[in-house]
């Protein structure tokens, strides 16, 4: 036998052969992946849970400004950890414009809630105490923060000078900033939030300044958050979790986290600010995506007049250094598709589905970066489910359908929001069909007898 | 030489891929981690239920409501469990491709009715055109599914729930005035309908690994209007998809499956973890508002995994009636926090938490109960979060840390009613967490997240 013709347990070389049987060790640990799942621990997979994150999005809200009986939404934040946080806060339009940012300080196991109403019709913010190192109570097993900037930090501005206010309202109320159109008109208030962890307080600075994740985010997954839509007058009220978006991985600065390098070793593919990166450090942010495709229910009429509303959000279109008129694009992101289920499994599927086709809608189908759509609404689900049934489900895809910035799938969330006689109200989260690491999905296709693209979960290995 | 050149190559790179966690996520796949999340699911848990079955108009009634995602026919079996954890009854739904079952909880404990007024079944479910069928399914038995249950189960069924006893059991649950209990819903291959979970061929036979369910629940009072809904807890199976025979089989040694799963309890010794589902957390951190002059009212919904095995006899189910609680903390909005334990001694300041404190498997409790949560600062404060480790601070079977779930109403008026999940603080795999400890300047035993790596 020639030297080098050996097989493996033959005579080969002893650094070969335990070189070639750690590999062999190593490769048991892939092999895994058809046993166990591929991680254990926390904060390690792109799956969106109730559990503590750096960014919470609050993906829908509204305010009657001119009335607190009326509709108004309500947010707490909890820090769940004995270190002090700064949360800042950003408000968003509906063509995800963000008209205004302010720091809202935590002590270790601190709670605060926050009326929307008191922000945008009052223009207080953090309570009427507002937060701060000066002014926060520290409770005895609250600790301080060593890698927080604190220096800003004393006592956080509390109350917004009045032609701030009147901005805010024009901008969530008439959509109009800066002589352009940044939302749409609305009776009420409509818009959505972000509350990232940060490392300083620099309450003016939002998620579209350059500094913002290059010095301001941090990635402590500690906050946990819930919302609150109240309508006084109706006695209606809907409480959600908000959606807990977690850096992946967890903890330390800019700084300490190993530094962007290209190939191989890429952080996650996309993230929940990947349209506001620096092209050249595009994963800074490390926060997990959101889906693109979900499952909600829906009921309509019937006995007990049931009336279901879904409250959608979307990832806008337009990058950290559009111009203001290009957020108009944010108000029209193209759905990809929509398939209604009635209780009898007939599936109908929304303009750009293959088969059954509802009718004549020939124009496309196009939400905005929030948004509180009627099931049924034939602006938007076009379906005869919706007039002929009285309950099913909903396959989205959310996705718009392109890859002009080739980061995959655009980014959503869906909440649903059930009301019946009147005098019942209840407010629960769509399923997500699969996670924001998912690909993109495409149209589903019912002409094919043995095709795979139909509405349905994922499938379990992303690319 | 050039094979084992490659089986090199191969096993560097593989190495190469083990260098990346501090990176990248480990996985970026779907149902390949321990965090539960609402995406279709295998099993369903609905965590709490209660039902007023006497009154006609169900006064008190919980609906569950669940859906198949995906295109082929699934069958769910519904097993509804006491609050001792002790399973009274099991049936079966038949779901064709993309189909929504409602269940109203009343008209099974008021009026004897499963799977609606028509029932389902491969003879009687209106299959929609863009359903198929699913060749892994053994659909022998399920051409009609029983949708009446006689009147003598149905008295059992309502004895079971409100007075905790079952033929021959006196210790099956607690005494209520409505039926309260837990129900699970599980992805199965084949229509059994009394085979439930404590039945051996359960999980080696008739569980499937599918994760296509998604469900939700509402509980309404009608006399009060109040409704409040939340998804179930979606718990998927790891991995997904085929059947115990098509799965790798069990390896001892180097490939082993999930540490514990939801179902570990009840599984074969010889062959665990065959359920292969993701197992819950044991953390929380729940908010609570109480009183104020919106005179806000929180109560807690807590599930916890019960105790006893398979072959539990009558006589073990009492102990699923009092399982401990290792801890919880209250801080109120000046993040002052009041701790409760087994270990109260080593907790400052101490004021509290001399008897062990001990809940059933299910429950609907108060915050500031004080039998569960002796806190003072539900007395004196009107805000915070409660910090919960419910393990029981045991780990008798080496299954590591006790499963729950939990989930909190507000109330508040008289007018207003709202429910959503607490967060949970670290996922299932996460190894139990002691009880804190505050007289250590540097203890990392603290209210808090989990560490992102679990061992």
């Amino acid at each position: 036998m020639h030297p080098m013709q050996w097989t493996y347990g033959g005579n080969a070389p002893m650094t070969l052969r335990i070189l070639l049987i750690l590999c062999l060790t190593s490769s048991l640990s892939a092999a895994q992946l058809t046993n166990g799942p591929h991680t254990q621990a926390n904060d390690d997979s792109c799956d969106i849970g109730i559990a503590p994150a750096a960014t919470l999005l609050l993906p829908y809200f509204e305010v009657d400004v001119d009335s607190v009986v009326e509709e108004n939404t309500l947010f707490t934040i909890t820090n769940t950890g004995g270190a002090a946080q700064v949360a800042r806060v950003t408000l968003w339009t509906d063509h995800a414009y963000p008209v205004l940012t302010f720091d809202i300080y935590l002590t270790g196991y601190d709670v605060q809630a926050i009326s929307l109403y008191d922000v945008i019709s009052r223009g207080v913010i953090g309570g009427t105490q507002g937060t701060g190192v000066s002014v926060s109570p520290a409770g005895e097993h609250s600790v301080a923060n060593p890698l927080l900037d604190a220096s800003n930090c004393g006592d956080l501005p509390r109350q917004l000078g009045e032609p701030l206010v009147q901005q805010l309202k024009q901008a969530l109320i008439d959509g109009e900033a800066s002589g352009c159109d940044v939302g749409y008109a609305h009776e009420n208030a409509v818009g959505y939030a972000t509350i990232d962890v940060v490392g300083n307080c620099a309450p003016g600075r939002g998620p579209l300044d350059p500094k913002y994740f290059s010095e301001d985010i941090r990635y402590d997954n500690v906050l946990i958050g819930d919302y609150i839509r109240l309508n006084r007058s109706d006695n209606f009220a809907q409480a959600s979790p908000m959606v807990h978006i977690r850096a992946v991985p967890a903890g330390g600065t800019q700084a300490t986290r190993i530094p962007e390098l290209p190939g191989p070793l890429q952080r996650l593919e996309r993230t929940f600010y990947g349209r506001l990166q620096d092209p050249e450090r595009p994963h800074l942010d490390a926060r997990q995506p959101l889906p693109s495709t979900f499952g909600a229910r829906w009921i309509n009429g019937g006995q007990g007049a049931f009336n279901t509303t879904l409250q959608i959000w979307r990832e806008g279109v337009t990058g950290r250094t559009a111009a203001c008129s290009d957020y108009e694009r944010n108000g029209r992101i193209e759905v990809l598709e929509s398939v209604a289920f009635d209780e009898d499994e007939n599936g109908y599927g929304s303009i750009y589905s293959i088969i059954p086709f509802p009718g004549p809608y020939l124009d496309t189908i196009v939400l905005p970066a929030t948004s509180n759509i009627a099931a049924g609404d034939d602006d938007v689900f076009p379906q005869e489910s919706f007039d002929d049934g009285v309950s099913g489900w909903i396959y989205l895809n959310l996705d718009d359908g392109k890859d002009d910035d080739g980061r995959g799938a655009n980014q959503n969330w869906v909440t649903v929001t059930m009301r019946a006689e009147g005098r019942y109200s209840t407010g629960l989260e769509a399923a997500m069909l699969g996670n924001g690491c998912s690909s993109a999905v495409a149209l589903t296709d019912f002409t094919e007898a043995d095709s795979t693209i139909l509405p349905g979960p994922a499938e379990d290995v992303n690319p | 030489v050039k094979r084992v050149r490659i089986l090199l190559i191969l096993g560097l790179a593989v190495v190469a891929l083990d260098a990346r966690p501090e990176r990248r996520p480990w996985t970026v796949a779907n149902d390949d981690s321990c965090d539960i999340g609402i995406a279709p699911a295998a099993t369903l848990l609905l965590p709490f239920f209660e039902v007023d079955f006497d009154s006609v108009t169900g006064r008190r009634n919980t609906l569950f409501t669940i859906t198949n995602t995906g295109q082929r026919a699934q069958i769910a079996r519904v097993t509804l469990w006491t609050d001792f954890a002790y399973p009274v009854l099991t049936f079966d739904l038949y779901l064709t491709g993309y189909d929504v079952q409602s269940v109203s909880l009343y008209d099974v404990f008021g009026r004897g009715i499963i799977g609606g007024e028509q029932g389902t079944g491969v003879d009687v479910s209106p299959i929609g055109e863009l359903s198929k069928r699913n060749p892994l399914l053994d659909q022998s038995g399920c051409g009609q599914l029983p949708r009446r249950i006689e009147p003598a189960l149905l008295t059992q069924l309502r004895i079971a729930f409100t007075k905790g006893v079952v033929p021959g059991c006196p210790n099956a649950g607690n005494v209520h005035q409505n039926a309260r209990g837990y129900a699970t819903i599980d992805v199965v291959g084949n229509c059994a309908p009394g085979r439930g979970p404590t039945d051996s061929r359960y999980f080696s036979e008739d569980i499937r690994y599918d994760n296509v369910l998604m469900g939700d629940y509402i509980f309404v009072d009608a006399g009060e209007s109040f409704a409040q809904a939340s998804p179930m807890v979606h718990i998927r199976a790891l991995p997904g998809g085929g059947t115990q025979a098509t799965r790798i089989p069990e390896l001892p040694g180097a490939l082993p499956r999930l540490g514990r799963t939801f179902y570990g309890r009840l599984q074969d010794p010889a062959r665990p973890g065959l359920d292969a589902r993701q197992p819950l957390p044991s953390t929380f951190a729940v908010r609570w508002i109480n009183g104020g002059t919106g005179q806000f009212n929180t109560s807690l919904q807590i599930w916890r995994d019960g105790l006893t095995g398979s072959a539990a006899s009558c006589a073990d189910y009492e102990d699923n009636g009092e399982i401990l609680v290792a801890e919880s903390v209250a801080f109120d909005e000046d993040e002052n926090g009041l701790g409760s334990s087994l270990e109260s001694e080593i907790f400052i300041p101490n004021p509290i938490g001399r008897e062990p404190i001990v809940l059933p498997a299910t429950s609907n409790i108060a915050a500031g109960d004080w039998d569960v949560f002796p806190q003072d600062t539900f007395e004196d404060e009107i805000s915070g979060w409660v910090y919960f480790n419910l393990d029981d601070g045991k780990d008798d079977d080496h299954r590591g840390a006790h499963q729950n779930w939990v989930v909190v109403t507000i109330q508040a008026q008289g007018l207003y009613s709202a429910t959503f999940d607490a967060a949970w603080l670290g996922n299932g795999c996460s190894p139990a967490v002691g009880v804190t400890d505050y007289t250590k300047d540097e203890s990392t035993i603290m209210p808090g997240p989990a560490e992102d790596v679990n061992p």
